[in-house]
């Protein structure tokens, strides 16, 4: 494993530690598309009133933002990454 | 224990319907995943981590375990593995956020019945639910539906619109197979190797005999006719 000769900090644990972020990540969008999936099959199937289907657009909206906040964090890493990158580079 | 159901704890089963453990750890998805299932009238338990699913199977005898591989104390994989030393015919439905082929083969070679990879239709999951009550005997109770026919596995009775019908074991058998079939066109081999467990013979009409005395019994006076002949393919049962 390499390390930063200035901090003496492994910086191979970055990249190990990338694959597992994203995958963490990833995962938890699967979560939310799975109800937004299932919420909308449901609403076409079965619902028949204004209500019943005012409830399945809150709850799909609901989800919806649970996927935006993962990609808000898969962001996030992709910027922290870059940064730790260049700061490597920089060495 | 902490069981999270909408009713009692654990929840009772309505008459005739299965009753279904789903350990997943994501709130709103087992909460989805409970109303569907309850709407397609199961009785649902919730259990949001793999140490309560563990002690959960231990103490109630449900007909399905819907199971997320990816649970807090114990992991969905390590709870499989001290499940079915001793509940081998517990039927256990993996959901899984992980699509790589091996992930999937680990799991169903750990002792899952099959995998679900997220994001699923809600349709697709519920097909598979029946499926596999279905393979277990267990999809509503042993009750089959179709139309105004109703047959009763445990009872081994069958009626049709109220009127009691009578099958030799053999015929029950053939019925049984095309209503779990139901819609779907079956041919003579399938039938031969379901319900004799013998190769097709060709030279045999004896599947064509069977079904004959079954449309018969069922198919009798003015009720619309349920078992049809699909031309060079076999036999289908459906309404319309």
């Amino acid at each position: 494993m390499s390390s930063n000769s200035r901090t003496g900090e492994p910086v191979v644990c970055v990249e190990q530690a990338i694959p597992d972020a994203l995958s963490r990540s990833l995962h938890q969008a699967t979560q939310p598309l799975t109800v937004l999936q299932g919420t909308l099959e449901l609403a076409l199937l079965s619902a028949s009133t204004v209500q019943e289907y005012k409830q399945a657009v809150e709850r799909s909206l609901e989800e919806l933002q649970r996927v935006t906040d993962s990609f808000e964090h898969l962001r996030t890493l992709a910027q922290e990454v870059q940064q730790k990158k260049s700061e490597v580079a920089h060495v | 224990m902490e069981y999270e159901t909408s009713r009692a704890k654990p929840s009772i089963p309505s008459e005739n319907h299965a009753q279904v453990l789903i350990a997943e750890d994501d709130i709103p998805l087992a909460h989805f995943l409970q109303r569907g299932l309850q709407t397609d009238k199961y009785a649902v338990d919730l259990v949001h981590d793999g140490e309560t699913a563990l002690e959960a199977v231990g103490k109630t005898q449900y007909s399905l375990l819907i199971l997320d591989l990816n649970l807090p104390k114990l992991d969905g994989m390590t709870l499989l593995r001290q499940v079915r030393p001793t509940m081998p015919s517990l039927p256990v439905l993996v959901l899984t956020g992980r699509n790589r082929l091996e992930d999937r083969v680990i799991a169903l070679d750990g002792g899952a019945d099959d995998c679900l990879i997220k994001p699923f239709s809600f349709h697709e999951l519920t097909a598979r639910v029946r499926a596999l009550l279905r393979r277990n005997g267990k999809g509503s109770g042993g009750v089959i539906q179709v139309g105004d026919l109703i047959l009763n596995r445990p009872e081994f009775r069958v009626e049709r619109g109220g009127r009691k019908i009578d099958l030799t074991a053999k015929e029950f058998a053939l019925l049984e197979y095309l209503m779990m079939n139901a819609r779907r066109p079956v041919n003579r081999t399938m039938i031969m190797e379901n319900v004799w467990k013998a190769p097709y013979d060709a030279k045999t009409n004896l599947v064509d005999v069977y079904v004959k005395y079954v449309r018969d019994k069922v198919d009798t006076g003015d009720c619309a006719k349920l078992i049809r002949t699909v031309r060079g393919v076999g036999y289908v049962l459906a309404e319309n």
